[in-house]
């Protein structure tokens, strides 16, 4: 069973949910998929098996086969690609990876390079199975090193897996969604919070997921988002209460649901919580 | 006039509550929320009830038609992005995966796959009093947010060199849309977390915007919540040559005041005491001066285990 763990706004607590899930549930997994900011490996500590770099394939134009026919400049959407007097330029900042050029240049004069925009890392927390991508800082796709954590991240279907996403609601977050067979958003009860949770939900609508809230710093009473999740027929799984003292263990870097019975608890309950909503949604 | 832009790295370590208030202590003409992927400047400034809104048209998408199609497979075979589904028989584009190469409109050996036009997002313009905000919404699922910014970034003035500051509130992680997010900025400002998670990221953010050629500086939010982190923020900071010119103290007020769509500008309490202390700090860092603040390199390009 794989779990996206989502959030529209940043630091609403998909960190902090997805690692106690995890640590909290015999024989999990947790897959960093936040490659922007990935965390995860700040409170798990995991012992690493291995690591790979996560390439895209960018042009290169050998200079003595090139005629300067410009086929390949006038094909390329994204201008990646420039002739300037009878020689080809590469923007590889600009290129998407197609492989349009290297497949239309009747010379064969386009070499595909790599150029390095990731790594992808795994191993095991206790027995928590782990892999986590990050992304070079400044390049310009994430989506390559989302896949590469994906693809590591296959595990046996009754295997829980628990997928730490990146805020937004962008395609790379679609792409984790899209592979999950539950969501689980993480909801921060503020102005913010409440306006981010509501662009979530209605990208779970469309993706036509089975989905369940968590509402953390939760500060007592009927929040807004939990107005909204009753609007989206979506339920509330847990709340999560404001505790300066847990706030204190995770700026720490700790896994709460290590550290203490109630909020061992707490997510044990949620993980009950999800099983029951998982069980529901698949068809009989 | 001097933009300024605030990042952060990590999500939810207060960049939007940081900016609102600058908007509001510099009166800035010109303000715009480059976040597009999760906007929220909108909700704690001033804006108007009938913005102008331009469609963001990103580059058109493939779409094969079925009455053409021939069924080949020459396009699903090329896709490098594998956005050509096969089902039942028939091939159809997935256009939430399709770039929009057209690599498969070229191949295509009876022509049966045509460009359409896709609105990926809404650039909206405000003109509260005689000031600009621009900000924009992708619409969900969409992979270009990079080019989205640029959109809501030209829809700012070109004012004259005296008008102040152009407060930008910038977007959480250090990719494509933090980079066009940095395109002709002077100056940006880093609102880092103390803690384990904060530190991270704001290594990784300093790395992203090494080489841009803007003047960093980092204020420390959340400061208090576990001191070993604060010292090592400053301790980090101070080995990257990065100054950290200001330090807000975690405060329930400023959740209170944020909610009643506020900022903290004319806000009581320890934080909003620090946020102006940090408004006056930033405004001296705009200054012209001879040395500038330059960004080391991390050592460690990712700093994980």
């Amino acid at each position: 069973m794989k779990v996206a763990v989502l959030s529209g706004k940043g630091g609403a607590g998909k960190t902090f949910v997805a690692v106690n899930l995890a640590a909290v549930t015999r024989g999990a997994a947790y897959l960093d998929c936040d490659v922007e900011e990935p965390n995860g490996h700040l409170f798990l500590r995991p012992t690493l098996a291995g690591s790979r770099d996560v390439f895209e394939v960018v042009p290169r134009i050998d200079d003595d086969a090139c005629t300067g026919c410009r086929v390949c400049v006038d094909f390329c959407r994204f201008n990646a690609l420039a002739a300037v007097g009878a020689r080809v330029l590469v923007f590889e900042d600009l290129c998407h990876s197609c492989g349009g050029c290297h497949v239309l240049c009747p010379e064969h004069a386009v070499i595909p390079t790599l150029r390095r925009v990731g790594r992808v890392r795994w191993g095991a927390a206790d027995d928590v199975a782990f892999a986590s991508g990050a992304l070079v800082p400044g390049a310009m796709s994430a989506s390559p090193v989302v896949h590469a954590v994906l693809e590591r991240g296959q595990f046996a279907d009754d295997a829980w897996t628990f997928m730490d996403c990146a805020p937004g609601t962008a395609c790379t977050v679609m792409d984790v969604v899209a592979d999950a067979d539950v969501c689980l958003v993480v909801a921060e009860p503020t102005l913010f919070g409440a306006h981010d949770f509501a662009m979530v939900a209605d990208l779970i609508r469309v993706l036509g997921k089975p989905a369940g809230i968590v509402v953390n710093k939760w500060t007592g009473g009927e929040t807004a988002v939990d107005r909204l999740a009753a609007a989206h027929q979506l339920p509330v799984l847990a709340r999560i209460p404001y505790d300066a003292d847990l706030h204190r263990l995770i700026a720490a870097g700790r896994v709460a649901s290590q550290e203490s019975e109630p909020h061992r608890q707490r997510f044990e309950s949620l993980a009950a919580g999800l099983s029951t909503l998982a069980a529901e949604a698949v068809p009989a | 006039m001097s933009r300024l832009l605030i990042l952060s790295g990590k999500g939810g370590t207060g960049k939007t509550t940081v900016a609102a208030a600058f908007v509001e202590l510099a009166r800035a003409a010109a303000y715009a929320d480059c976040d597009v992927d999760a906007p929220n400047l909108h909700l704690v400034t001033p804006t108007t009830a009938d913005p102008e809104r331009f469609e963001y048209v990103d580059l058109p998408r493939a779409w094969i038609d079925p009455t053409v199609c021939v069924g080949c497979g020459a396009c699903a075979y090329e896709c490098r992005y594998d956005a050509v589904l096969h089902e039942h028989g028939t091939y159809r584009i997935d256009q939430r995966v399709c770039e929009g190469c057209a690599l498969c409109a070229v191949i295509c050996p009876v022509e049966a796959i045509a460009l359409q036009p896709v609105t990926a997002g809404d650039v909206i313009v405000h003109h509260p009093g005689r000031r600009v905000f621009s900000t924009g919404e992708l619409r969900m699922g969409h992979g270009s947010s990079g080019k989205l910014v640029a959109e809501v970034k030209s829809r700012l003035p070109d004012a004259a060199p005296d008008e102040g500051v152009v407060v930008l509130d910038g977007p959480p992680g250090i990719g494509c849309p933090v980079m066009a997010s940095l395109t002709g900025v002077d100056a940006v400002l880093v609102v880092a977390e103390s803690s384990r998670s904060g530190l991270h990221d704001l290594d990784r953010v300093l790395d992203a915007v090494a080489g841009s050629g803007a003047r960093v500086a980092v204020a420390v939010n959340r400061a208090g919540l576990d001191e070993g982190h604060d010292a090592l923020v400053q301790a980090r900071c101070e080995a990257r040559g990065v100054p950290v010119i200001g330090t807000i103290p975690g405060d329930p007020t400023v959740v209170r005041v944020t909610d009643e769509g506020r900022t903290l500008a004319t806000a009581p309490g320890p934080a909003a005491d620090a946020v102006r202390a940090l408004y006056t700090a930033t405004v001296a860092m705009l200054q012209p001066r001879s040395t500038e603040s330059v960004v080391t390199p991390s050592s460690r390009q990712e700093n994980q285990p």
